[in-house]
C-alpha cells in the first residue's frame, strides 16, 4: 500500500529546507509521498520566500513531494493574489496556522484566501487545538460558509480537552477531514468509529511528531485493509488529486 | 528498564469509562512493564472529593507495591477545610502526594487557599502534581507562580505544558528548582525541546493511563525512546528522577 503523508514541514537549516532529513524519515516509515508546507519561519512573515523553498523542493523531488502554500491572511487582497499565483505554479492547497499568523479562524480576514481556494478547488489545512484562536467549532463555522472547500482539521485538535469537540464539529460540516497526528491512539479510535475512515487523513506533522510513530498509531487501530487504504492513501489521493 | 509512571488515574465515570477491579489494573500495569504508578482519582476531581479519596485509598490497600496513592482536595472548600482533608489523607489514609486539576476543579492558582495548601503539602512530604497546559487556569507559569511561593514543596507539571505551552513549562522548570516536568502529552518535537533545555534531573515519565487505555504505556515509551537517545537520560526519566522526587519530598517533611 502506498502511504501518503498529507502534512509535513521540513526544518529550515542554514538557509535551506532540510528535505533530506524528511525523506529519510519518510523512508523509515514507509511513506512514499508527503505534502509539505513551510516551517514556522515563513508563516507570519516572508511567505513568498517560504513558498518558493517549498516549490523548489517539490520540483526537486516530484516523485516524493507535493506542496501547500502559506499566506498570512493579514496580507488581504495582495495575499489572495499571491495565493492564486502559488497555486498556478503547482502548489496544491493552503496551509494555515492561526497561532503563528495571529488571527481567529472565524474572522472575515480569512475570506479572500478562502475565496481563492473555493474558485480553484484547493484544500485548506489548519492547525487546530489552541484556544482561543484555533478550535474545532471555529473551523466548522468556516467550513459551513465555504461548503465547496475541503478543510483539514489539524492534529485532531490536540491538545487535550479540545479533542472532545472534534466529532460534533465534523458532524456539523461534512467538508472537514481529520488529521490524527499527535493525538493518542484511543482518541483516534473514537474519531474513526464516529466519522468513519473516509474522514481520517494520515498526516505525520513532522517534525512536531515523527512519521514512524504516527504510522504505528494508525496501524494499531485495528482497521481492515479497506480502512487502512482510505486513511493512508485514498483520502489523500482524492483530496490532493494525486494520480499515484 | 525500570518504569515509574508518574501520572495515572483510577478509572471512574467522569470520562465515560467503567470502574475496574484494582487487581485487573495491577495486572495490566505489570503486563505493560510498569514497576510503580502514581495513582490519582478521576471522579474526585469533579465531585465528592473526600469520598473519592477514601475510595482510592481503599482500592490500593494491598497493592502498594505498585500504586503510590495521591489524594485531591477542593480549594473552594477553603484553606482550613482543604488542609484538614490533606492531613487526613497523609495520616489516616497513608496517601503520599496531592493531585490538583485547576481546569476540572475550576479554581485559579491565585485562589487564596492554594498557596497554603501547597505549603502544607510540602510540610507533610507530599509532592503536588498539577494538570497543566490548558488555559485559562492551568498554564505552567500560573503554576510556577505558586511554586515560587512554596519553595519547600515539590511541584510537578503533569503534562509539561502539553504542546502549546512547552516553552512556558521549560522556563518554569529552569527558573524554579522545585518544578518538575512529566513528559505526558507533549509531541516528539516538544519533547526534543524539553530534553535540550529543561533540567534533565527533573524530567519524569507519565501516561495519564489508568488501565482503561490498553497499550498506552508502550506507545509513550516508544515516543520517548524516539526522542531521547541517551540511555543514561532514559534511566533518569523512566524511574530515577521519580524515585528521587519522592525522597526529596520525604526529606523536606523530616526537616520541618
Amino acid at each position: 500500500m502506498m502511504l501518503i503523508d498529507s502534512c509535513a514541514r521540513p526544518r529550515y537549516v542554514d538557509g535551506l529546507l532540510d528535505t533530506a532529513a524528511l525523506l529519510r524519515e519518510m523512508d523509515g516509515a514507509g511513506i512514499q509521498r508527503a505534502v509539505i508546507a513551510a516551517p514556522d519561519e515563513f508563516l507570519c512573515l516572508h511567505n513568498d520566500e517560504g513558498n518558493q523553498l517549498i516549490l523548489d523542493s517539490v520540483r526537486h523531488h516530484p516523485d516524493r513531494l507535493s506542496g501547500m502554500a502559506s499566506v498570512n491572511p493579514w496580507h488581504g487582497s495582495d495575499g489572495a493574489a499571491a495565493l492564486a499565483g502559488w497555486l498556478d505554479k503547482g502548489l496544491l492547497g493552503l496551509y494555515l496556522n492561526p497561532v503563528r499568523q495571529g488571527f481567529l479562524l472565524t474572522e472575515s480576514l480569512l475570506d479572500p484566501l478562502l475565496e481563492v481556494c473555493a474558485a480553484r478547488g484547493a484544500p485548506v489545512y489548519s492547525s487546530i487545538g489552541t484556544p482561543v484562536v484555533a478550535m474545532p467549532f471555529q473551523l466548522a463555522e468556516v467550513a459551513r460558509r465555504f461548503p465547496s472547500v475541503t478543510f483539514v482539521l489539524g492534529n485532531a485538535s490536540w491538545t487535550d480537552f479540545c479533542g472532545y469537540d472534534v466529532v460534533p464539529a465534523c458532524r456539523q460540516s461534512a467538508n472537514i477531514l481529520v488529521d490524527p497526528s499527535c493525538a493518542i491512539g484511543p482518541s483516534i479510535a473514537t474519531f474513526v468509529e464516529a466519522l468513519g475512515p473516509g474522514r481520517i487523513l494520515f498526516c505525520s506533522s513532522y517534525p512536531r511528531s515523527r512519521p514512524e510513530i504516527e504510522v504505528s498509531k494508525i496501524r494499531g487501530l485495528g482497521l481492515d485493509a479497506q480502512g487502512l487504504q482510505a486513511v493512508f492513501h485514498d483520502n489523500a489521493a482524492a483530496l490532493w488529486r494525486l494520480s499515484t | 528498564m525500570k518504569l515509574v509512571d508518574t501520572h495515572t488515574h483510577l478509572p471512574g465515570t467522569l470520562f465515560g469509562e467503567s470502574p475496574r477491579p484494582i487487581e485487573d489494573i495491577h495486572r495490566q500495569f505489570e503486563a505493560e512493564g510498569l514497576h510503580e504508578a502514581w495513582f490519582f482519582t478521576t471522579d474526585g476531581l469533579i465531585r465528592d472529593t473526600v469520598r473519592n479519596n477514601d475510595i482510592l485509598a481503599q482500592a490500593v490497600r494491598g497493592h502498594t507495591d505498585m500504586f503510590v496513592p495521591f489524594c485531591t482536595v477542593d480549594p473552594h472548600a477553603g484553606a482550613d477545610a482543604a488542609i484538614q482533608e490533606l492531613e487526613r489523607c497523609a495520616g489516616t489514609l497513608s496517601m503520599r502526594g496531592l493531585k490538583l486539576h485547576p481546569w476540572l476543579q475550576a479554581f485559579s492558582l491565585t485562589h487564596p487557599a492554594v498557596v497554603p495548601i501547597l505549603r502544607r503539602a510540602g510540610e507533610l512530604g507530599m509532592p503536588v502534581l498539577f494538570h497543566d497546559g490548558s488555559p485559562p487556569y492551568s498554564t505552567p507559569l500560573q503554576i510556577a507562580w505558586a511554586a515560587e511561593q512554596t519553595p519547600g514543596t515539590q511541584i510537578v507539571l503533569g503534562h509539561a505544558g502539553l504542546d502549546d505551552l512547552t516553552d512556558e513549562a521549560i522556563r518554569a522548570s529552569v527558573r524554579q528548582p522545585n518544578v518538575w516536568l512529566t513528559l505526558c502529552g507533549p509531541s516528539c518535537g516538544a519533547i526534543d525541546e524539553i530534553v535540550h533545555r529543561a533540567p534533565p534531573q527533573r524530567l519524569l515519565f507519565g501516561t495519564d493511563g489508568g488501565g482503561f487505555i490498553n497499550g498506552l504505556t508502550s506507545w509513550y515509551v516508544a515516543k520517548i525512546r524516539a526522542c531521547v537517545s541517551s540511555e543514561r537520560l532514559l534511566e533518569m526519566i523512566f524511574h530515577e528522577n521519580a524515585e528521587r522526587l519522592l525522597e526529596i519530598s520525604r526529606q523536606g517533611a523530616r526537616a520541618k
